[in-house]
């Protein structure tokens, strides 16, 4: 019954669309490049950093006016884009949401033909995909109390696991969130002497294994970024998994906190545009300047997250490139999250993220 | 109260009373003929007046939720058990239920045991220190509950000061894990429910007749007997009511076990939010919806006797009802005992002022930590903090986006509210006024339960209602649940009011001809303003407070001020929500001295002959 009424519904709603596109059509080419496109923005500093590198340039050089809005769940976002509304015209998606968006022909294909080519060529090491367009690097790595240890200090996650030579409290992301997002699996077997180019496909059991073995001294499972940064700070951790940007902030204002690169695990987001989008010329505009090299290098002084354009780097002074999360230098220590297999089926109908996730929930409650 | 009241109506404007009627009177005759009908329908019994407030729950209520039962039967467009198969199968959602019943009735049974002692000091103490209880009680409404998390975390963190002092008086050794863990989560949900508990306990000893006591005192009881053969019996339906509302509200908290609990201990409300997040799965997350949901409402149905408001009603206060057996143990123990029975009694008492002095620390604590918290110095989070400065509050002050924020969630909050007072309002009239004793305690069960039902549950279903007819990123949708949330509270708030108003005014003023409106704007608003303010007020503090509707509602550039405070909670480690927080404690306070203030200088006015009872 419900479902009937509100079938109707939609079929009126369409129709009302179907009738009032042609004159929304004319209204926007008599003014062309004018407008709005809706943004989500991803909040707190972060967001700053997009407004002023990406949202401000953008409105005074296209005339364009970029809406921030709030970053809201993903369910939430999904079952928008579901109901035909999307809750913006560009989105930023982790890597390994990616996947599930696209399986459900959430995301439009971008229009590659407004970029210009050589920033289109240089994304990299994640390249530009048909469906999205990568926005930024972070490391997800290891960081630790300072004042904990002597002059041996902690540098891989086998370090972490190491509880005789390194004792005290740690902290590792709560999969439950998404098994991929703190990369709680890719450090459990590379602490257990996984190499890093062997990671995938992950052996989920041996990973579970391992993480039996420091489970009695996780004192929490950090779901929002800003936690395990501020565990270290209480002393209440000695080491954490977290990412660099956290850490580094709190080392440039004094704290006693480091990180180490090494085994970092090398994670990205991408740039969407859900299907469905009110003002997808213009969302499509706005990709096209946020690949720019000069707009990346904007962001990447703001805030420390890599460029996903490698040009950038030559806009970069080479202590600022130091810090960032995919530059040449620390890209080599470092391994690429792999998001194709976290999305692949894992052979019952669920991605490797679903079935993972609930394992996860399983071994957590024991 | 009344004698104020009527006093205050009358001294107003007896003159221009018969002015206002004679226009209204007017303006009716102009009104077209069905309208006209439908005014004296409801005229001619006012409970009809129940017909609006039953139909905004209908729409926004009723329908929604069954909306979510629909979208669990129907996970792929077609009728299928297949989401609750799901939910047996992966064995996930069955223990996060037992863990979340089991939690509730920790808090509910911490809650009892904390809050009656705190009751019956209350209920004995003199008006002075009543009040200041019963302001104590109040104070946490003016901390949101994120905020009282976040300081929960400071206070009982590793380097927090209840550690600190314990490590330096060389108690222990390693600091005692108190939060990001079960224990942490039970603090901060005791420290919520603690009032509801409180205030359920109050009303039924207040409604105790004093005479009883008396009488059994100077009939030669001891004290210890008649606490436990009158005062004890006669409380009971307040415990079995604070029982009961305490725990059925309980298992929809989300909140506070995300931020002060551990993932090893997730609760019901934290499944479905990665089923729906996480995992996508829409069908999967209304099936556990609706799981939690049958079994609120089954308890909201086997406690019914006890949850009714039936204020007013003398029955259940009668001793009659409890069991002899029970209530003549400590009796003749007490006889027993003989004098021995003084030094006893001296033991609850001490431990009844102990746990009072406890109840205060709980209740107020939070709001003393955000103090020194917002006025720090620090990037982070550090109590106490290694200095001091007004730097956060200043860019908070500053902060477009904050102010912005601010000024959005006061506005949806306000107009939530107002739609909250007037549903309410006109269901506790009809209520007070509903003649027929069947069906009234289904009614009045009906009307009180969006206060039970889990908030997280009401807005998933108002959620996938308002994206399917297009309303999600109009402001409108967050008044519209505001107004929802905000409706319980109201209805309790003016039933009490209505069951002490004399409605003979009412009549009086419609035997002058008075027209309904009239009769409300003259009479009945101005009778019972105090009890629409606080009834306002309340319902105001609950959408300001909103976090949940924030989570599924927000879109281009929405962001309540709880949903910009989540996200600074999430993404940053600055004492900038604690100042947030300080701004707002300040204008409470300042606002709480006004109304005093006035209250005040209303009393002199009106003269010292009558008598002012709160």
């Amino acid at each position: 019954m419900t479902q009937l009424i509100l079938n109707r519904r939609k079929v009126l709603v369409g129709l009302a669309g179907a009738v009032a596109t042609p004159y929304l059509n004319i209204r926007s080419a008599a003014a062309q490049g004018s407008g709005e496109v809706v943004v989500t923005d991803g909040g707190g500093a972060w967001g700053k950093a997009q407004k002023a590198a990406y949202f401000d340039p953008f409105e005074a050089e296209t005339g364009i006016r970029v809406v921030a809005a709030a970053s809201i769940p993903n369910g939430a976002y999904r079952a928008s884009i579901t109901a035909g509304a999307p809750a913006s015209d560009v989105t930023d998606l982790s890597g390994a949401d990616l996947g599930g968006f696209i399986k459900e022909g959430l995301l439009q294909s971008i229009d590659y033909d407004l970029f210009a080519k050589e920033d289109r060529d240089s994304i990299s090491p994640v390249p530009a995909h048909e469906k999205y367009f990568p926005s930024l690097f972070y490391s997800l790595v290891m960081g630790f109390d300072t004042q904990a240890y002597g002059d041996e200090k902690p540098q891989t996650w086998a370090d972490m696991w190491n509880i005789e030579k390194f004792p005290g409290m740690r902290t590792v992301y709560n999969a439950s969130e998404g098994p991929a997002t703190g990369a709680v699996f890719e450090t459990a077997l590379m602490a257990d002497g996984v190499a890093p180019a062997d990671l995938y496909p992950l052996d989920i059991k041996r990973a579970f294994a391992a993480l039996d073995k420091i489970k009695p001294n996780i004192l929490r499972y950090w779901a929002a970024g800003a936690e395990p940064a501020q565990l270290l700070v209480d002393g209440a951790v000695s080491i954490a998994s977290a990412w660099n940007g956290r850490i580094s902030a709190l080392k440039s204002q004094g704290q006693p906190v480091d990180l180490s690169w090494q085994q970092a695990v090398l994670q990205w987001d991408g740039w969407a545009v859900p299907v469905g989008a009110k003002n997808t010329e213009n969302a499509m505009k706005f990709l096209a300047y946020v690949a720019k090299p000069e707009a990346q290098a904007r962001f990447s002084e703001a805030i420390e997250y890599g460029p996903t354009n490698a040009r950038t780097f030559e806009l970069l002074s080479k202590e600022r490139a130091a810090l960032l999360p995919g530059n040449p230098e620390t890209v080599k220590t470092q391994v690429v999250q792999n998001y194709e297999w976290w999305n692949q089926d894992s052979g019952n109908g669920k991605s490797n993220l679903q079935l993972v996730n609930e394992q996860w929930q399983t071994w957590i409650a024991k | 109260m009344l004698a104020v009241a009527t006093g205050g109506v009358f001294a107003r404007a007896p003159g221009n009373q018969c002015l206002s009627t004679s226009l209204v009177t007017k303006r009716i005759v102009a009104m077209p003929h069905f309208i006209n009908r439908a005014v004296d329908w409801m005229e001619e019994r006012p409970s009809r007046g129940i017909i609006f407030p039953l139909a905004f729950l209908g729409l926004l209520y009723v329908i929604p939720l069954v909306g979510v039962v629909g979208l669990s039967l129907f996970p792929k467009g077609a009728f299928s058990f297949n989401a609750y198969k799901e939910i047996f199968e992966t064995g996930l959602f069955g223990p996060a239920i037992l863990r979340t019943i089991r939690l509730s009735l920790i808090v509910t049974l911490s809650t009892l045991l904390l809050g009656y002692p705190f009751a019956y000091v209350m209920n004995k103490a003199g008006p002075t220190l009543r009040s200041l209880m019963i302001l104590i009680v109040i104070v946490p409404f003016f901390t949101s509950i994120l905020i009282r998390s976040y300081a929960w975390v400071a206070i009982l963190g590793a380097r927090g000061p209840i550690n600190t002092l314990l490590r330096e008086l060389d108690l222990i050794s390693a600091p005692i894990p108190m939060v990001f863990n079960e224990l942490g989560a039970l603090i901060g949900m005791i420290q919520i429910q603690l009032p509801l508990m409180i205030m359920t306990l109050y009303a039924t000893m207040r409604r105790i007749d004093q005479n009883l006591t008396r009488a059994g005192e100077s009939l030669g009881a001891h004290r210890l007997t008649i606490f436990a053969q009158i005062f004890f019996p006669l409380s009971m339906p307040g415990v079995v009511s604070g029982l009961g509302l305490v725990f059925t509200s309980t298992l929809g908290f989300y909140v506070t076990p995300q931020l002060l609990g551990s993932p090893r201990e997730n609760v019901a409300t934290q499944s479905i939010y990665i089923t729906i997040n996480m995992l996508g799965d829409n069908s999967g997350a209304a099936a556990q919806a609706v799981v939690l949901l049958v079994i609120v409402i089954g308890l909201l149905v086997g406690l019914r006797k006890s949850l009714g408001t039936r204020t007013g009603d003398s029955e259940n206060v009668r001793p009659g009802r409890i069991s002899k057996s029970l209530v003549r143990f400590p009796a003749a123990l007490v006889v027993l005992m003989g004098r021995f029975a003084d030094v006893v009694f001296w033991i609850p008492k001490t431990a009844g002022i102990l746990v009072t002095i406890a109840v205060i620390v709980i209740l107020t604590i939070t709001m003393v930590a955000v103090i020194p918290l917002g006025l720090s110095a620090d990037n982070f989070l550090r109590l106490p903090p290694s200095g001091y400065s007004t730097r956060w509050i200043e860019s908070y002050l500053t902060d477009s986006e904050w102010i912005e924020s601010t000024w959005f969630s006061i506005w949806i909050s306000l107009a939530g509210a107002f739609l909250a007072t007037i549903l309410g309002a006109t269901a506790a009239y009809a209520m007070s006024r509903w003649e027929e004793r069947r069906g009234k305690a289904w009614m009045e069960l009906f009307l009180i339960s969006p206060m039970i039902v889990p908030q997280f549950v009401i807005a998933l279903a108002l959620y996938f209602i308002f994206i399917k007819i297009g309303l999600i990123g109009n402001a409108i949708t967050y008044v519209l649940a505001y107004g929802l949330f905000g409706f319980p509270y109201v209805f309790l708030i003016m039933l009490a009011a209505f069951q002490r108003f004399d409605i003979a005014l009412v009549q009086a003023a419609a035997i002058l001809g008075a027209h309904v409106g009239a009769i409300w704007r003259r009479v009945v608003v101005p009778v019972l303003a105090p009890a629409f303010l606080s009834a306002g007020l309340f319902a105001f503090l609950v959408a300001f407070d909103d976090l949940v509707v924030g989570l599924f509602m927000s879109t281009a550039g929405r962001y309540t001020l709880p949903m910009r405070m989540w996200a600074d909670i999430r993404n940053e480690i600055s004492p900038q929500i604690a100042a947030v927080a300080l701004v707002f404690l300040v204008l409470a306070v300042f606002f709480a001295l006004l109304r005093s203030l006035i209250a005040a200088l209303r009393r002199r006015r009106l003269g010292r002959d009558i008598r002012i009872t709160p």
